[in-house]
């Protein structure tokens, strides 16, 4: 068991070491979701009245774009420098090597998501519960995570791998998104708990069932 | 699943499920247009059910057949449920777009819409979208046997997906009803229109099974020439 | 909700016209690549003629 555990944290952080030196994903995902707010800002021609409608949704737009962008680099640094098949050969179970990866991604993502709430809040000037929202943006992002993991093995050994991500992770992860929305949605009007819970449950949900899922399915990507 | 013991077996049901389907369809387009009744509501306009529920029935059964097979391939490693898988895909997509592109028309005359929210139809919207990148993996993919492998990972996270999605969306459209409600929605079903409905249903199912079984053996007889292929070049090169 | 200036059985018509062309595009697709098939079988059978010739 403790092995086990020692052979995520090794993976994973060996990815966070790797990560806080080139500082890619994180401010690739930022600076993206940041582009992408200012954008749906003109293009929504907002007022202030249907800013609180919209905003919800843009936020949890730009926070998928970005993830995707994220996926896209979470392999890249392997296949650029072939340790691919070197992880491959480690004779670690193979789900210790989804962990360790999955984690990685879901770190990195948070982190970029949590710079950019304030600039959200200032942008579309929510008033915010932020306990709630931090809780809906880790259930959300840890499902984007758990098969975005998968699906990012699955496209970097494709030939159109740019697109193919984007294509396979997307409609997977359309009940993370509308939960997302719909529970960020209520936590910006100020709703009360009870309003949040079923959108709760999708979300924890799909992290269990997909959470699982993928760390069985994972070490048939990895198979030469 | 062997290579040699299917080939004359597999023709002959798949002729006799052509043949089932071929009556099948004529009687049902007889009982569509000439048996059943007008729906109290839609008039004559709702008579596409007996083939947009069908087309979206099957769809969702041959993704079952996609999850069923890709689990299998994993496990077993048999060439051959990998191609049920993708023939299986493939209908599974001919299918929801049968039904999407039937949903749609129907929804126009009814409701004034060309789309409703309504959560089959969007759930089939999105299963199209799952598959379609199940079809562009296997087309853009890498080398053979790694293509399978990531094809059967996608149709299994795809399959599991399906519940979640549904539900996912039906809350969301209770929370933001439509001005309009789905085809399908508010409907009265005699006894005539179900009888119907079963016909039509067997009929697409049998066209499904001939259509299944015809694309698993062309699959089979392209491997087969590509093997021979490679045989041959390999004896020139010897 | 827009008035529509089409009969309703237009769209009937139109609806199982769209089924059976969705159908025949596959049916079509399939057909086709029998052909090809076929095509590549007959090229390989003359192939394997032309070695026996030879040998």
């Amino acid at each position: 068991m403790k092995d086990y555990f020692a052979g995520i944290m090794a993976v994973l952080w060996k990815d966070v070491l790797s990560e806080l030196r080139t500082k890619d994903i994180l401010l690739s995902v930022f600076v993206f979701a940041l582009l992408s707010l200012v954008i749906f800002s003109f293009a929504l021609r907002t007022d202030r009245a249907t800013v609180a409608i919209i905003a919800p949704g843009v936020l949890w737009a730009a926070f998928s774009f970005s993830g995707v962008l994220a996926l896209n680099r979470a392999f890249a640094t392997e296949r650029e420098k072939g340790s691919l098949e070197g992880l491959v050969i480690t004779p670690v179970p193979r789900d210790v090597i989804y962990f360790g990866k999955m984690l990685g991604v879901l770190l990195f993502m948070l982190a970029a998501e949590i710079m950019l709430l304030p600039v959200f809040v200032v942008l579309f000037n929510v008033a915010l519960d932020v306990p709630r929202l931090l809780l809906i943006i880790f259930l959300a992002t840890l499902g984007f995570a758990s098969v975005g993991t998968v699906f990012s093995a699955i496209a970097v050994n494709t030939r159109s791998r740019e697109i193919m991500l984007p294509v396979l992770f997307l409609p997977v992860v359309v009940p993370v998104i509308i939960s997302a929305v719909e529970a960020s949605a209520r936590v910006m009007t100020g709703d009360p708990w009870d309003s949040l819970t079923v959108w709760l449950q999708v979300l924890v949900a799909f992290d269990v069932i997909f959470v699982v899922v993928s760390s069985l399915v994972f070490e048939y990507v990895l198979e030469e | 699943m062997t290579q040699d013991s299917l080939p004359g077996r597999t023709t002959l049901l798949s002729r006799v499920f052509l043949a089932l389907a071929f009556i099948g369809i004529l009687v049902s387009l007889a009982l569509i247009f000439l048996w059943v009744p007008d729906e109290r509501q839609q008039g004559a306009v709702y008579r596409i059910f007996f083939f947009h529920v069908p087309a979206g029935l099957l769809s969702f059964a041959a993704f079952a057949v996609v999850f069923v097979a890709s689990i299998a391939y994993l496990w077993k490693n048999n060439r051959a449920w990998d191609m049920v898988a993708h023939s299986a895909a493939e209908l599974g997509v001919v299918f929801a777009t049968l039904s999407l592109t039937t949903g749609s028309i129907w929804a126009r005359p009814i409701w004034g819409v060309w789309w409703t929210w309504d959560p089959r139809l969007t759930t089939m919207l999105i299963l199209w979208l799952i598959y379609v990148g199940y079809l562009m993996l296997r087309a853009y993919g890498a080398d053979d046997t790694r293509v399978s492998r990531f094809a059967s990972v996608v149709g299994i996270i795809g399959f599991v997906d399906v519940p979640i999605v549904f539900f996912s969306i039906h809350w969301w459209r209770t929370q933001h009803p439509q001005p309009v409600l789905a085809p399908g929605g508010n409907f009265g079903l005699t006894p005539e229109m179900t009888v119907t409905f079963l016909i039509a249903l067997a009929a697409l199912a049998f066209l499904s099974a001939h259509l299944l079984l015809e694309r698993l053996a062309l699959r089979r007889m392209s491997a087969d020439v590509k093997e021979i292929r490679q045989a041959l070049s390999a004896e020139e090169g010897a | 909700m827009n008035p529509d200036p089409m009969n309703p059985l237009g769209y009937l018509f139109a609806a199982f016209l769209a089924f059976w062309v969705v159908f025949f595009i596959y049916a079509i697709f399939m057909a086709r690549r029998q052909s090809k098939l076929r095509a590549d079988i007959e090229a390989l059978k003359k192939e394997m003629d032309e070695r026996k010739r030879k040998a």
